[in-house]
């Protein structure tokens, strides 16, 4: 459904992604690991068509997302690390424009950015303005954002942050949900539990270039710490080159 | 606080460290804009002293020839504009207080620090102090400066500049912050925001008005010099003893003109006044700050445009235009009425428009006599550059940052499936359309009130249309071109690398327009007159040159969007 082929990505002499390829497939939910600094948002940011990348290609569901960023974007929810939204805009406006951008009709955004606000726990915030929300009540409106036009590829870089338990518990539900209803999703996380809970398979980065891809046994077996917690597993593939490493 | 919060707490001057280090970092890269600022804000700066060293020269050597109550009026003149600057101080201190006191992004960060509240309050005084007082010593030393040297004053003057400096500015930033901290009692932060910021806009729409009604052109006028020196002299600045500004004056007025008076007793009113109001200050602050900083941190409700009747107005609009651009319009116009900084420059806009149409209505026109016929055309046509200067002045305010607004949530547009294209054309309609309404204002209305032919008021009109177009088009497609999303207000877009560019292109722009325009518009109105018909021949010379004219405005509108869209859709 994604498909990254020799992605590149230079800023002035660092090479942020350096030839990147990676295929996600159709329906499953893929995780995107790598250890700060590793090019995890810059890829998803190109991927999203916020950065153009400086060589490679970026297809979903076989569309060339620099030759058809319109065709890409409107099968696309994508959620950036950061919820910089419009602040004088209140919860339930932000929705209809949101989804005004994808082509759902305002009738359509009003019923379904209810529901939404009512999934995420907003319903009493819909009519206040953006400014006074928490970090994490921003987060569950952009994911509500995400989803109102029913996409059909999510790309979510850090889901997590700023939300408490319930609206994690809420998130990884959601997530499968969406998979079952043959959604990909493409997350970057921390949260190694996360991943090693709901995620079909994990893609590890590590200095711009793909250390492994697979599903968690997969990457044990290649780190050969077949026992080991998946904390270990990830240390032992993103070790090279680390600076400050305890062990 | 007890002794032992001096001996734990950050001293207050590491607080100011961060501040410090950012201006020597921004100035040791050489960021562009910093320094384009600088240098702009520099030449200004030199071409303000002169211009006010030389109109205060002229003013006393006007009041001097006066006898008698020459050196009263001079003195009554420094008063006024003690009085002038304690306002200004007090307005730009208050808006920079709230600021720094209670809204700055730094707070949450120094507040869970163990600061002692008292060391927070000098740190922000010295802050808020830096920040609204710099314009003092912009407008108030050149004058200050030729007072001396008019007077010939000695070296005691020049010294004691310093403490009233020094003394008034704190005394307006120190009752600022007490204002402050008490209408943060009264009112959540970002109310008491816009309380100020309207307070603040009207006080200077005040003093503006009060200004130019008060015609200061009839200074050079002989005639009216008599009446006017009358009139100042009745009106005698407030001379209560209580106001700071007095004392100022009364400090400095006899160590200027070597009469007698008390400047030591008045220099001492103003310095331990200020330490006073700086105590009370900090002991407020002790007593009240911690409520009004928890205050400042409360949302506030939607007005306006939460109205039913003007939600579904936007509704209408939004879905008005396809792909996003009535969206993005109908987004715009709501974000632009909920903040308060920004609609309240609606009414500065309006105040402009009524001050130079005044102008018009003044002109003195009982002076002219036989050639007015031809005075009244050629002001019309001058008229046409200042309108478009005016226009370009407005653009960039409003049109200019038109797409950097969008700020830090630009990624929502960028990774939504709209034409970005489209979007920024979108925003170019949306400010076309007031803009050639203004223009037109300005052209029509001054042509009706020069009293000039019809055909010039059409010409003036048609011209002024290819202008607001022109300048639209450059005003947003520069604003593409070189935008900041991560500018902290409208005025740093503006007053960006990208700003001065846009400015300078524009007011070279109507430089060509004006110039080429000079020639067929005086074959016009020779024609309109009745006095020389134009002919075949330069007719349609004159129709070339409109026709340039138009391709030139035309085309720096299109090809100023190009580049801006093109340059955003690459831009990162």
């Amino acid at each position: 459904m994604i498909k990254l082929d020799h992605l590149t990505k230079h800023f002035g002499r660092i090479a942020a992604v350096d030839d990147l390829s990676l295929e996600v497939r159709g329906g499953e939910i893929m995780a995107f690991l790598g250890p700060n600094g590793a090019g995890k948002t810059t890829t998803l940011r190109m991927i999203g068509g916020l950065l153009e990348p400086t060589g490679g290609r970026i297809e979903v569901k076989g569309h060339d997302l620099a030759r058809s960023p319109i065709e890409v974007k409107r099968i696309m929810g994508f959620i950036p690390d950061r919820p910089y939204l419009y602040e004088k805009l209140t919860a339930r406006e932000f929705l209809v424009f949101s989804g005004g951008l994808y082509g759902v009709p305002p009738d359509r955004a009003s019923s379904r950015g209810k529901e939404l606000l009512h999934l995420f726990g907003l319903t009493d915030w819909s009519d206040e303005l953006i400014e006074s929300f928490s970090h994490g009540m921003k987060q569950r409106l952009v994911m509500a954002s995400a989803l109102l036009h029913e996409p059909e590829v999510l790309v979510i870089d850090e889901p997590m942050v700023g939300l408490d338990p319930r609206g994690t518990r809420m998130l990884k539900n959601l997530f499968r949900g969406l998979r079952d209803r043959g959604v990909t999703i493409l997350l970057s996380t921390h949260t190694l539990s996360v991943a090693e809970e709901i995620c079909d398979r994990v893609a590890i980065i590590h200095k711009g270039r793909l250390v492994s891809v697979g599903t968690v046994e997969d990457l044990r077996v290649l780190s050969h710490k077949h026992e080991a917690g998946f904390e270990e597993v990830f240390l032992a593939l993103t070790s090279e080159g680390e600076e400050g490493t305890a062990d | 606080m007890n002794a032992g919060d001096w001996m734990t707490t950050p001293r207050f001057i590491n607080l100011l460290k961060p501040k410090f280090w950012s201006v020597m970092n921004r100035i040791r890269r050489r960021d562009r804009t910093t320094m384009v600022r600088i240098a702009v804000g520099s030449i200004l700066a030199l071409l303000f002293w002169l211009g006010a060293a030389s109109i205060t020269t002229r003013v006393l050597v006007h009041f001097r020839s006066a006898e008698i109550i020459g050196d009263l009026l001079a003195a009554k003149l420094l008063a006024m504009y003690w009085l002038l600057l304690l306002s200004v101080l007090l307005m730009s201190g208050l808006i920079t207080a709230l600021s720094t006191y209670f809204l700055a992004a730094d707070l949450p960060l120094l507040l869970a620090a163990p600061v002692s509240v008292s060391r927070l309050f000098y740190a922000r005084l010295v802050e808020t102090t830096a920040l609204s007082s710099w314009m003092v010593f912009l407008f108030g030393l050149p004058v200050l400066v030729t007072y001396g040297r008019a007077y010939g004053a000695g070296l005691d003057y020049y010294l004691a500049m310093v403490p009233v400096f020094g003394s008034l500015i704190l005394i307006s930033v120190g009752l600022s912050v007490i204002f402050v901290q008490l209408l943060m009692r009264v009112f959540p932060a970002r109310r008491t925001r816009d309380v100020l910021i309207l307070l603040s806009l009207v006080g200077v729409l005040i003093l503006y008005f009060l200004f130019r009604f008060l015609r200061p052109e009839r200074l050079v006028n002989p005639e009216a010099f008599a009446t006017l020196t009358i009139f100042v002299a009745e009106l005698g600045a407030p001379s209560s003893p209580w106001l700071p500004s007095v004392w100022a004056a009364e400090a400095l007025v006899p160590l200027l003109t070597g009469k007698e008076g008390t400047p030591y007793f008045h220099l001492s009113l103003l310095v331990s006044t200020a330490a006073a109001v700086v105590v009370i200050g900090e002991t407020l602050a002790r007593k009240v700050y911690a409520g009004g900083v928890s205050r400042a941190q409360e949302g506030r409700r939607v007005r306006l445009s939460g109205w039913p009747i003007v939600d579904k107005l936007l509704g209408r609009i939004a879905f008005a235009f396809p792909g996003g651009v009535g969206l993005v319009l109908a987004k715009d116009i709501r974000t632009f009425f909920r903040d308060t900084l920004q609609w309240s420059q609606l009414l500065l806009l309006a105040a402009i428009i009524v001050v130079y149409l005044y102008n018009y209505m003044v002109l003195p026109l009982d002076w002219i006599g036989a050639g007015g016929v031809w005075l009244m055309h050629l002001i019309a046509f001058l008229n046409l550059g200042l309108g478009g200067v005016v226009t370009a002045a407005v653009a960039s305010r409003f049109l200019f940052p038109a797409v950097s607004q969008e700020g830090p949530a630009f990624w929502i547009l960028r990774a939504a499936p709209v034409s970005l294209s489209r979007i920024v054309w979108g925003k170019f309609l949306g400010g076309l359309v007031p803009l050639v309404i203004l223009g037109e204002i300005l052209a029509v209305a001054s042509g009706i009130l020069l009293n000039v032919s019809t055909e010039m008021i059409v010409l003036s009109a048609a011209t002024m249309a290819f202008l607001a177009f022109a300048i639209s088009g450059m005003a947003v497609g520069l604003g593409a071109r070189y935008p900041d999303f991560r500018a902290g207000s409208i005025a740093h877009v503006q007053m960006g690398y990208g700003g001065m560019i846009f400015m300078l292109l524009s007011l070279a722009l109507i430089a060509v327009v004006v110039f080429l325009l000079a020639w067929p518009t005086y074959r016009i109105v020779l024609a309109g007159e009745g006095w020389v018909p134009v002919g075949a021949g330069p007719g349609a010379l004159i129709l070339l040159v409109f026709g340039a004219a138009a391709l030139i405005c035309i085309g720096a509108g299109v090809v100023s969007m190009r580049l801006g869209i093109k340059a955003l859709a690459a831009g990162e």
